[in-house]
Formats: structure tokens, sequence, C-alpha cells
């Protein structure tokens, strides 16, 4: 049991920044962690012994994230899409902008990018799983996981690109 | 000649076999604009991968560390008294090894199965252990005492709540914080990570010296 949880703690770095990474802003990504830590003990049978707990576990964080966003657009009846997310001004517009300020000019970039791109990517290049990997974690074929972080990575090397001109 | 940025994208994490590799190439020298592709896709590859690194550095917050090692649930099943014995059995288990074969409890030798030192326990249980503060008695969910502790030495200090069960005390969490400026934690510090667990445990108020001094005649039983 105990292994579950010493796992869980190990792993909380990397959980916070890939929830950074999908929502850019250090709150709202430590609650996401919070939440995905407490439905995965809650779920913890869900989990096979002898395969990858990181995967498991970002797969949890990430359909948690899908779904905050989809009941905050419901509930705001703001036609909000996960892409323009970061744009809209909230109850909490003014940190928002300041947290994204703060951001280097990366993180600003790939922040920027349509959410399907940003998260094949950041599975891919930031934890480093392979695309098989990526794939089961977003519940799509390994091909659609392929083209998605090829135009992001094109995407990110030219909007750094023409900001260094 | 048109390749699709997959096999780009492989060819530039050296992931394609070593034939396709010959092929590529030979396209590449060949083509600039393809040369060109080939290049923002490590670039963004690169670019990508040093992306919130700096989060990696960060403490994590006490309230995570505590959300990742709390029994599932207490908070929501607080006001129900049926659920309260399974709760107070589940965090028991939870108690077994967590941290406890890692803690760098210093004098001991690694506590077996959650169980604390002898020189810990003794301490907990009232009757002395050296080196040892216990800083407070709690009354947690369920009718288990827990009592939090701090073991100072030269190299900082050992923050801790163990809480009591028929075997003995067992480790809930502890946290090692090191010596800032050279000098010693204040051993009474109420650490983040215990208060957050001391809330999920659903404990209260530290107990007073007559609630505590009763318990302890109980040998730490609530009756």
């Amino acid at each position: 049991m105990s292994t579950f949880q010493t796992d869980l703690v190990a792993l909380l770095p990397r959980l916070r920044r890939f929830a950074q990474a999908l929502c850019g802003r250090p709150d709202q990504a430590d609650d996401l962690v919070q939440e995905a830590c407490e439905r995965a003990l809650r779920s913890q049978d869900g989990f096979t012994p002898g395969t990858r707990f990181d995967s498991w576990m970002f797969r949890i964080l990430r359909n948690l994230w899908l779904d905050s966003h989809r009941r905050r657009a419901a509930r705001g009846g703001v036609h909000e899409t996960l892409d323009d997310a970061e744009s809209i001004p909230g109850a909490d517009g003014a940190s928002v902008t300041m947290n994204l300020l703060d951001l280097r000019d990366a993180e600003r970039a790939l922040l920027r990018l349509p959410h399907d791109q940003r998260e094949a990517l950041v599975l891919t290049c930031i934890e480093d799983l392979t695309y098989a990997e990526a794939a089961a974690v977003l519940g799509v074929p390994p091909g659609t996981v392929m083209s998605r972080a090829a135009r992001g990575r094109i995407a990110l090397a030219k909007a750094l690109g023409e900001s260094d001109r | 000649m048109s390749i699709p940025d997959e096999t780009l994208m492989a060819f530039a994490d050296g992931s394609l076999p070593p034939a396709e590799v010959n092929r590529i190439a030979a396209l590449l020298d060949a083509d600039p604009a393809l040369a060109e592709r080939v290049a923002l896709l490590a670039d963004g590859r690169r670019i990508a991968a040093g992306a919130f690194r700096d989060v990696l550095d960060q403490p994590v917050p006490a309230r995570l560390l505590a959300a990742a090692t709390a029994p599932p649930a207490v908070n929501d099943n607080r006001r129900n008294p049926w659920r309260l014995a399974a709760l107070a059995a589940a965090a028991g288990l939870l108690l077994g090894a967590f941290l406890g074969p890692r803690l760098p409890l210093p004098g001991g030798a690694a506590p077996e199965a959650g169980l604390l030192p002898a020189r810990v326990a003794t301490a907990l249980d009232g009757a002395g252990g050296q080196g040892v503060v216990v800083a407070g008695t709690y009354l947690a969910e369920g009718g288990v005492y827990c009592r939090r502790f701090a073991i100072p030495d030269e190299t900082g200090t050992v923050q801790g709540l163990a809480c009591r069960d028929p075997e003995g005390w067992r480790l809930r969490v502890a946290v090692a914080r090191s010596a800032e400026g050279g000098s010693f934690q204040p051993a009474g510090a109420d650490d983040p990570v215990i208060a957050e667990m001391l809330e999920r445990l659903g404990a209260g108020q530290a107990l007073d010296a007559n609630a505590e001094g009763a318990a302890r005649a109980r040998g730490w039983r609530v009756r």
C-alpha cells in the first residue's frame, strides 16, 4: 500500500511541472495536482502494477484539467476553448496576467499552442514519454500524437525564432 | 520531394532505422527547405524540453504532500460515525511503511513496518526518550491518539507525527528540515505538512495537560 504513496510523493515535482505546462497558472496547477492525488488514492485499484505509474497519473491529471475547462465553460456560458483560455480574464484576471508575464519566452510560446499540440509536446519533449506512451495517456493513436507534436515543435521554433530577430 | 513531418521528426530525434537515415540525409543535402524543416523540428524539441524545468526545483507545497499521503476520503466522512472505525483501520494500514523505511531517523535502525524506533516510541509513551521532544497530543478521528514530535540534531530537525495503534506508535508523516543559519529550528515550530496531516486526520486542538495525562494513564487508548 504505502509504496503507492511513496511513489506518489516522489512524482509530485513532475506532476506540478506537467500541470503548469498544461494550464500555465501555478495556483490552478497545484489545485489540479491535489485533486489528481485525491482521485488517485481513491482509485488505486485502477493502477496495474508493472505499468508506468507516471503515465497513469498524467492521464488522471490531464482528464481533470479537461473536465475543469468544460465545467468552467458551461457555468460561465462563455464559449471558451482550451486554446484561448489563458487570454480570457476571469475573476483572477490580474493575477493571471502577472503569471503569464513572469513566464519565460519558451513557456509563453508553449502555452499559446493549441491544447492538443501542447499536451503532445509536453508529454513527449518535457516528460520524455514515447509516442506510444503519450498516445495511451491522451487516448489517441500514436500517429496522431506524432503529427500534433511535429506541428507543435515547428510552431514553437518559429515563434521563438521570430522573437529573437 | 515531400517527406511527412513525422518522418522528419523521427530523423531529427535519431529514431529512424539506419537505412532510412541515409535516405533522408541524402534528400536533405539536396533540398535546403527540407533541411530547414528538420532544423525547426529539432529546435522545437529543445525549446519545449527546457520549459517549466524550474518547477522541479521548487519545494512541493505542504498541502500537496499531505494530499499524497493522506488516507483516502477522511475529510469527506468526518461527520459520519458509521465510517469512522473503517477509516481508522485504513489509516492504521497506511501508517504501515509510509516513509518509515526511508526516514533518516538519527541514531536508530530503520524502523520496521512503520513502527518507530524504541527511543522515539519511549518518548511518545511519555517515559523519557533522550533527544526526542514531544510537542503535542491530539485525538484524531476514530478515537486514535496522535503525537507530534521533533528530533533535533546538528544537521537540522526531523519533525514527525505518530499515531498509536495496538502494536505501538506508527509514523504517520515525517519532515526533515535542515538547520538554517547554523541554528536549530525551534523544536515546537509548527510544520505545515504536519498541520495538514492533523487536519486530514480530523484532529482538533492539542489536548491540554490534564487530558494528555489521562490518555497516558489509559495507555493511549480512548477507554
